[in-house]
């Protein structure tokens, strides 16, 4: 996998913004679950689709420095809640401005935390690689202060190029808690809400229980899962992480910026050490749905 | 785990004194039970059940001290 991503050019002082809405010491005691102290956010003029452009033209970049074919590239795969047009989807508009070719499938994913990993499981279907691109723009969908989402949600984007040829899959799953739509939702344009309580409910159960079993069964050297929160991966790694399994994170740095917390935390780690063949990787994805979708790979 | 140790357990994640917890307690009744102090009694919760935990669903959307009660003794957890 070949990776660029971005992140929002607005700089937030989330400890300051918390403190001035819920006081000392309430503010750290949040804090203290949620993570971050800063976050960067879209500015005025940045939305889902110029993240996207961005992430994709620097990726598109160092796809020419590498001699990658791009007539090769069967599709182009964008996942994002919060498109620039209701009608079409980011995707078209990646594929003609940044001049891809005419024949590319363009496929749209309206999917949360779980994205990246769907998109990953379609790329690997398809015989020839593919380009995903995940953005998200959160901070637009909350009108002031939101103690549940403001502390946590950072807006970014990244841009992968995926040949399934490199990449042998051991395993792949969806769960879904049905009922639960309402758990994390937007029902109009600023009205982005989400039940905590609810969704650690969801993590401590089902996910909790997805990936012991993919640990277990599998044994791969790293788990990269989605980064919710502070008291979310804290969770994940008391649970799970052991002397075998390797469980990076981010959150502190970078925040949850939805689908594309996996990509950024993927590249930053393959980027300071490079994966061996036989290498086993843990995608997993969850939130949004209430769901999660797991993907182990290992590489050729 | 005991109801008492229950108690408790709310108690400190909640902060408040084990005499406000009973078995009316609810988030309408106390203040600090709000998501923040309802994610203290499940990391709690998580910590002192183990993985026993994983098997329990709908702690996330309880709002009361009975709530919590009934799922765990239904999943065998609470005496």
């Amino acid at each position: 996998m070949i990776i660029e991503w971005t992140l929002g050019s607005k700089k937030v002082d989330i400890k300051k913004l918390v403190i001035e809405n819920l006081g000392e010491s309430k503010g750290n005691q949040l804090l203290e679950k949620t993570g971050p102290k800063f976050l960067q956010h879209a500015n005025e003029n940045e939305d889902s689709l110029s993240l996207g452009v961005l992430a994709l033209k620097n990726l598109l970049v160092k796809l020419s420095k590498k001699n990658v074919d791009l007539n090769s590239l069967e599709s182009l795969i964008s996942v994002s809640e919060s498109p620039k047009k209701q009608i079409p989807g980011n995707s078209f508009d990646y594929i003609s401005l940044c001049n891809l070719h005419d024949h590319i499938f363009p496929i749209d994913i309206n999917a949360g935390c779980t994205g990246f990993v769907d998109a990953l499981r379609i790329a690997n279907s398809l015989k020839k690689p593919s380009i995903i691109i995940t953005s998200e723009t959160y901070s637009k969908r909350i009108d002031g202060f939101a103690r549940n989402i403001t502390p946590i949600f950072a807006d970014g984007a990244s841009a992968t190029y995926f040949n399934p040829n490199q990449w042998t899959t051991l395993y792949e799953s969806s769960t879904i808690r049905k009922s639960t739509s309402a758990a994390i939702s937007c029902v109009n344009s600023l009205g982005l809400t989400m039940n905590g309580p609810e969704v650690v409910d969801f993590v401590m159960g089902e996910v909790v229980t997805d990936i012991e079993k993919i640990i277990k069964k599998f044994q791969p050297s790293y788990v990269f899962a989605h980064q919710g929160s502070k008291f979310v991966v804290d969770f994940m790694k008391s649970k799970l992480a052991n002397d075998k399994v390797l469980f990076p994170e981010n959150i502190m740095e970078v925040g949850n910026t939805v689908s594309s917390t996996l990509p950024i935390l993927f590249d930053q780690v393959t980027k300071a050490s490079k994966l061996k063949p036989k290498t086993r990787v843990l995608f997993t994805g969850f939130g949004v749905g209430l769901s999660h979708s797991a993907m182990l790979l290992e590489v050729n | 785990m005991t109801e008492k140790e229950l108690f408790q357990l709310v108690s400190e994640s909640l902060e408040v004194s084990v005499e406000k917890i009973n078995l009316e307690s609810s988030q309408d009744k106390i203040e600090e039970w709000d998501s923040l102090g309802h994610l203290s009694i499940l990391s709690s919760l998580s910590k002192d059940l183990g993985d026993g935990i994983k098997n329990v669903k709908g702690l996330g959307n309880c709002e009361s001290l009975s709530c919590i009660i009934k799922i765990l003794k239904s999943a065998g957890l609470l005496e």
